[in-house]
């Protein structure tokens, strides 16, 4: 049937193209009529991407195991799937471009562009992005309005976790963002552009959410989430050869239509001094960030470009504030104010410096400064009620106006005087301030050495080494000790540290067909005065691939990757008083992960004049281990199971010309994962009801699946 | 250009006519200008020669070197997105403009790549991270089709931004330019999410819950380290025998739900 489908699509084209048709069988009159369509070209793949054509296919999947984990941020379900449809119309005046893909889908997707040529485009995007999280997820909670889960009552009097599993349905976690985009970028001349486009993201489902009553007494539930967020930007640009100027306006705002959770407690029906009949908490709030940004560059003499930008940013939260309990029982205390008043500008300069005075000679420098400045009011809160449960002293008195500064000054100079050879020496020093830190600023000299071979018909070569001290001042030991911590705590992001990186990559090329390739990478952070937190950290990382490409598409390479990381820390286990002194109850965890990862296609030959064929198959393994050591105080530990992850995925496509205008298509997927994590294991996580919580059973499981498309593609 | 195209009308018609190089009533674009000459420079040169040479070529390494073929690029593509490359990493480490791109045999439907997709185009140099995208745990959608490389990345370097972000004036800027729940400012905030995402996240993809650098209570306790529950030993014994609430599951974030940030007076710890 498709082949007759074919024939009456060649006849139509011909029909249309008779004058050409007239006119070639005039010229050649024994030479048999070409089938038309753009198939006719048979040098062409069907593989390539290419416009006007769609593809109408089946979708028939087998999958054992996880069917949440293996779709993710996909909708892969059986059935009829109408894809990869590409429309593009040209003329000297206009340009029309469409496209869509798996359309009456979840994860559907449409763009569409309009171009008057060297006037204005105008494009469009409609996209949605499914995530689906579980299907073992199960819940006693039922929704009570925006932003309300509720239990039964009688299970709330009940007060025993061990009601719950009766009457928690199964039901499917999943979320999905739905993103809708405007764009105008137009060209009133030939120096000056202006653009101007609108985003508006619905993100709308449920997510896994800690809402807990106190250690012995935690709860997963599954938050409602409903929130749209629309970004508004525009700005014009003018350009000539010798300097661009440009300024513009983003606008983003953030609104969350469920910015509170109210849940009962699984354990108590009433108010008490002792626990709360329910609970709320804040999410995320309402905000809104907008920045006025200026950049531009001017060219001089001597190859030289100055380019620079300057932002002014306005972050805002002003959503009022909840009471500091919903706890009826418990005193009210009274709120430092009404609303959040939470303000912050941002401001951002960078300028930067590229100079060539002579061929073999390219210098660059560059002084960036980035400064958030915390604006909300100081705040009072010496006390809060802990979990709706119980009236606590703050450690702080209230929250800590964070704000941070960086400044960062770069210079290179790269000289290039034996060809295809590029040698740069470098120099980077990060002057970072905090309000509120253990540091009041920090201090980083980095020195880099690069070499490249980039000019090369054979070998390219690239190398990278960097060296970088950093060191902190003004340690503010009381910010530690004030809340319990160790004086000898250092937060690894801006502890001092020495930082040792080498990645170097060589690409051979015997023949413009044949690509050997070979990448290194070597580093390590020491932070050398860190009696706890993070000690060290590193990575290695190592990789292979050959790829060997002939014309019209013929090919077959493979790769390996292996990549290791490492991190090691120290704690001390204590409870307060002399326990805190004792270096015997220190312990320090070891942990490492390493990942190998093999990839391979082949793209064969084709199959007599009109079947072509694709394979590839993808190995990535990861696994992770973390080895504790204890003091001589502390008891010895039993060892964490090694963690890993697995996932393969085996494709083959084959695709055959039927016609002028029509393939066919048959796929195959194979996608076995395989997955162990303890903290989400069934064995762990093998029900709802744990010793002290009362949790949805969202597990890590594996899966296998098999998927087959088969259907056809139409080109026109 | 009549007179190139009697020698190339093969690679024209392939290449050019369609494309925004081949676009006649643009006024930026090199046909309306000096057609071939636009890019290849003056042509007689070439025609004389005998050996065909004398002609600015762009191939990905050849006789022209690489600033002055990316020098021709440079003369229309210097606005927008593409006003950023100098100074850009990219520019700094000697790439051309068809390292990734052909503008007569491109591979892909948008952005004349040089290969069919573009994390194909960014894999040759930076294999390690598009690797973390195929981690079976927790990646961003990019194997899934929903995002790529230059999603967040411009290519061509940034003006505004580090590790050439496209959006925003700080890495905390470009994350929250999806994830705009946790962009703030909030009543009781925590420093390292105010001040940078990737202090606890791997943007690219990780072998953990959430895209974690390291899994937590690990991750916590890397900072954390206070008497009592934050500098307990969570070792096997605390999953298989005690179920702690601490590790299984999404570990300290069971109860410090509000990690990147509370807008609750009694917030402060985080868990409202």
């Amino acid at each position: 049937m498709w082949r007759r489908f074919g024939q009456i699509s060649a006849w139509v084209i011909l029909t249309a193209a008779l004058p050409a048709f007239a006119q070639t069988t005039a010229q050649t009159p024994n030479a048999p009529a070409a089938p038309a369509g753009p198939l006719t070209d048979d040098t062409k793949s069907l593989f390539s991407p290419s416009w006007n054509s769609l593809q109408i296919l089946g979708r028939l999947s087998s999958v054992s195991g996880d069917p949440a984990r293996w779709q993710r941020y996909q909708d892969l379900r059986d059935g009829l799937l109408f894809t990869a449809a590409r429309t593009e119309r040209a003329t000297a005046d206009f340009n029309v471009s469409a496209a869509a893909d798996n359309v009456g889908w979840r994860d559907q997707r449409y763009v569409g562009s309009y171009e008057r040529i060297g006037l204005f485009t105008l494009t469009g995007l409609w996209d949605q992005i499914p995530q689906f999280y579980s299907v073992d997820t199960r819940t006693p909670f039922t929704s009570g309005g925006e932003g309300v889960l509720l239990l039964d009552d009688a299970a709330q009097r009940a007060a025993n976790h061990n009601v719950y599993p009766a009457i928690a349905p199964q039901f499917d976690l999943r979320e999905r963002r739905d993103i809708g985009t405007v764009r105008v970028e137009a060209t009133p001349t030939v120096a000056l552009d202006v653009h101007g486009g609108f985003t508006t993201t619905k993100h709308t489902g449920e997510l896994p959410w800690g809402a807990d009553f106190g250690f012995s007494n935690d709860n997963e539930v599954a938050l409602p989430y409903r929130s749209r967020t629309n970004d508004f930007d525009m700005g014009a640009e003018w350009t000539n050869q010798r300097a661009m100027i440009r300024a513009g306006y983003t606008g983003s705002w953030f609104n969350n239509q469920d910015d509170t959770l109210t849940w009962d407690n699984p354990l108590a029906l009433n108010d008490s001094t002792a626990a709360p009949g329910r609970g709320r908490t804040a999410l995320w709030p309402t905000n809104s960030l907008q920045t006025l940004s200026t950049a531009g560059y001017a060219k001089f003499a001597h190859r030289t470009q100055v380019t620079g930008s300057l932002a002014y940013g306005w972050w805002n939260n002003n959503e009022a504030l909840l009471p500091f309990t919903i706890n009826s029982a418990l005193p009210q205390l009274t709120l430092p104010r009404a609303t959040a008043e939470a303000e912050a500008n941002t401001v951002s300069t960078n300028v930067n410096l590229v100079s060539r005075p002579r061929d073999e000679w390219r210098f660059n420098a560059r002084v960036r400064r980035y400064d958030y400045n915390n604006n909300a009011p100081e705040t009072s809160i010496p006390q809060y009620i802990s979990y709706d449960t119980s009236l606590s002293d703050s450690l702080t008195g209230g929250p800590h106006l964070f704000a941070h500064s960086r400044t960062t000054f770069d210079a290179d100079a790269t000289w290039t005087g034996v060809q295809p050879l590029a040698f740069t020496v470098g120099y980077t020093n990060n002057h970072n301030g905090y309000d509120h830190r253990t540091f009041d600023s920090t201090n980083e000299n980095v020195l880099r050495l690069q070499a490249d071979a980039v000019g090369s018909q054979w070998v390219t070569f690239r190398a990278h080494y960097e060296y970088g001290s950093r060191g902190g001042s003004g340690f503010d030991e009381q910010s530690l000790t004030g809340i319990g911590e160790y004086a000898e705590m250092r937060h690894y992001d801006l502890a001092p540290r020495t930082r040792n990186r080498f990645v170097g990559q060589v690409d051979v090329l015997p023949t413009e067909r044949l690509i050997f390739s070979m990448s290194a990478g070597v580093g390590t952070d020491d932070f050398n005065e860190s009696g706890f937190g993070l000690q060290d950290s590193g990575f290695r990382n190592v990789s292979f691939s050959v790829d060997y490409q002939l014309p019209r598409g013929i090919g077959v390479g493979t790769t390996y990757n292996y990549e290791r990381y490492t991190g090691f820390q120290q704690s001390r286990s204590a409870s307060p008083g002399t326990q805190q002194q004792d270096p015997n109850r220190d312990w320090t965890v070891d942990s490492r992960e390493s990942v190998h990862y093999v990839s391979f296609f082949i793209e064969p030959p084709r199959i007599g004049r009109n079947t072509e064929a694709r394979f590839s198959y993808e190995y990535a393994h990861a696994r992770g281990n973390y080895f504790y050591e204890v003091g001589a105080a502390l008891p010895p530990p039993s060892q964490l199971p090694e963690t890993y992850n697995k996932l393969q995925d085996l494709r083959l496509d084959v695709r055959h010309r039927l016609s002028g205008r029509l393939a066919a298509r048959f796929s195959y997927q194979y996608e076995p994962s395989r997955i162990f994590d303890f903290a989400f294991d069934p064995s762990v996580i093998d029900g709802i009801v744990q010793p002290s919580s009362l949790v949805l059973g969202y597990t890590y499981r594996p899966y296998t699946a098999h998927t087959g498309l088969v259907g056809l593609i139409y080109y026109w | 250009m009549t007179k190139c195209l009697e020698c190339h009308d093969a690679t024209y018609e392939s290449g050019i006519s369609g494309t925004k190089h081949g676009q006649m009533n643009d006024p930026r674009s090199p046909v309306a200008k000096l057609g071939c000459e636009s890019c290849h420079g003056p042509g007689q040169a070439h025609i004389d020669d005998d050996a065909k040479g004398n002609i600015r070529r762009f191939a990905k390494a050849g006789s022209t070197a690489v600033n002055d073929g990316n020098g021709a690029c440079l003369t229309c593509h210097n606005r927008g997105t593409h006003a950023s490359w100098e100074g850009s990493t990219h520019e700094a480490r000697g790439l051309s403009c068809t390292t990734c791109h052909s503008v007569h045999k491109p591979q892909s439907l948008q952005h004349q790549l040089a290969k069919t997709t573009e994390t194909q185009v960014c894999v040759a140099c930076h294999r390690p991270q598009v690797v973390k995208t195929e981690r079976a745990v927790a990646h961003m959608p990019v194997r899934e089709g929903k995002m790529a490389c230059s999603s967040c990345h411009n290519p061509h370097g940034s003006i505004s931004n580090v590790k050439g972000l496209k959006v925003g004036n700080s890495v905390n800027e470009s994350c929250t330019s999806c994830h705009a729940e946790m962009r703030g400012p909030m009543l009781f905030e925590h420093a390292p999410v105010r001040e940078n995402c990737t202090t606890c996240h791997d943007p690219h993809g990780s072998s953990n819950d959430r895209m974690l650098n390291v899994r937590m209570p690990m991750l916590c306790q890397r900072c954390h380290v206070a008497t009592r529950h934050p500098s307990s030993v969570y070792d096997n014994a605390a999953i298989t025998t005690n179920k702690s609430n601490r590790m299984f599951g999404r570990s300290c974030v069971n109860c410090h739900s509000n990690i990147h940030g509370s807008n609750h007076p009694s917030g402060q710890f985080f868990m409202r």
